[in-house]
């Protein structure tokens, strides 16, 4: 058994428990030199030692199973809570699913919709403009029946549905393309709030050289630690390119409501 | 003799050994890198305190929060040194601090208790003094 563990800590001192056992070696290598009375109170005093050094032991590992305990009911409570964050985040994913087809429907729906209106609008001025093209096909073709003023006027009718259909995949199409953009502008959103939750913790102090109060009164209430300068009378957000909180708030607000809004109209 | 004072940090805790003030404390967590290196100090400033006949009260404050094996050993370390000054007739006294709710702290409190033989009192402390 090697006593020495704790000596690397602390190498100038010998530690209690080395210095015990060296007493009882010399005690075993003069046991024949020494009086009985002597070698009566060597022993009495390392029974003693022992005795101090078994009650540290008890304590040393009552206190190191009390600390094992602490460490595996946390990393239960750790794998509890990623089991929960595991489940969340799967429901959201669904929940991100579902709303994506949702979405996907309603913009079909609308796109189909404004598709129909303009194919009306179309038939309305063709109507419009055939009426007043009649009398000009019934001179031009006077000697041929009125076959032709038919055959013209079903082609007509017959290539709506197709135009339609056209219109509505170009609407749609369209659509996509914005919901696209709007999207990537938020995830962009998003890595700009975290870059700049990153650096909030640094406290950033320049000097407020602008004499507009307005934008002075703006720049205070941008950040109790983030104090940036505006050397132009212009706007701060066409001065700064890093994206106060509220100003990322001010944007996330906007965004949402011209979401909600256009979910309206597709509702509608 | 030198007061000491220490200052608290992450892993190492707050200690104040004062005799002009009567104050003996250490408070806080302890799980340095290195123990010995530490509690050394506090050590051999009692034993010295120890050896100069010093004949005042001794109310040693223990106010953990959290403290690893190594620092257990040498916390038991002290008391011993305090059981020294009982047996030399210096009015000696322990008081182990504890929230409520930390068992853990309460237990080693009990389980120290057992061991030295020096008026040991386990204090509990309210959370909201402590804020």
């Amino acid at each position: 058994m090697s006593l020495n563990t704790s000596s690397k800590e602390n190498p100038i001192k010998p530690n209690k428990e080395t210095e015990i056992i060296n007493q009882l070696d010399h005690l075993i290598n003069n046991i024949e030199t020494l009086p009985p009375e002597e070698i009566k109170s060597q022993l009495q005093v390392f029974a003693k030692n022992h005795k101090k050094l078994l009650q540290e032991v008890k304590l040393l590992t009552s206190v190191g199973d009390r600390l094992q305990k602490k460490v595996k009911s946390a990393n239960e409570m750790l794998q509890e809570q990623a089991e929960e964050i595991r489940k969340i985040n799967k429901d959201l994913q669904d929940k991100n699913i579902e709303l994506q087809f949702t979405i996907d429907e309603l913009t079909k729906a609308k796109a189909g919709k404004r598709a129909t209106t303009i194919i009306l609008i179309f038939a309305l001025v063709l109507f419009l403009f055939t009426e007043l093209l009649e009398s000009m096909f019934e001179t031009f073709f006077t000697g041929a029946n009125m076959l032709i003023i038919y055959a013209f006027k079903i082609s007509l009718a017959l290539g709506f549905k197709p135009i339609e259909g056209l219109l509505e995949s170009a609407i749609i199409s369209r659509e996509m393309k914005l919901q696209r953009l709007e999207h990537e502008q938020q995830q962009k959103l998003l890595e700009q709030k975290e870059i700049h939750a990153k650096n909030v913790n640094i406290p950033k102090i320049e000097i407020i050289k602008n004499d507009n109060s307005n934008s002075s009164q703006d720049t205070n209430s941008s950040s109790e630690n983030n104090i940036t300068s505006h050397e132009n009378n212009s706007t701060s957000n066409s001065t700064n390119s890093e994206m106060s909180p509220e100003d990322i708030a001010k944007l996330e607000r906007k965004l949402k409501r011209e979401a909600l809004k256009k979910m309206g109209e597709n509702r509608e | 003799m030198k007061a000491i004072y220490i200052q608290s940090t992450q892993d190492t805790p707050q200690v104040t050994l004062d005799i002009q003030k009567g104050i003996f404390e250490i408070k806080g967590n302890s799980y340095p890198e290195n123990s010995a290196q530490f509690y050394n100090p506090i050590i051999e400033w009692l034993q010295e305190l120890l050896a100069s006949n010093y004949k005042n009260k001794i109310v040693f404050d223990f106010n953990f929060d959290y403290f690893n094996t190594s620092s257990a050993k040498f916390i038991l370390e002290i008391l011993r040194i305090l059981e020294e000054f009982q047996e030399k007739s210096v009015e000696t006294m322990v008081r182990w601090h504890y929230f409520e709710d930390d068992i853990d702290i309460l237990e080693s409190g009990e389980d120290y208790k057992g061991i030295v033989s020096i008026p040991f009192e386990l204090v509990s402390r309210d959370d909201t003094l402590d804020m």
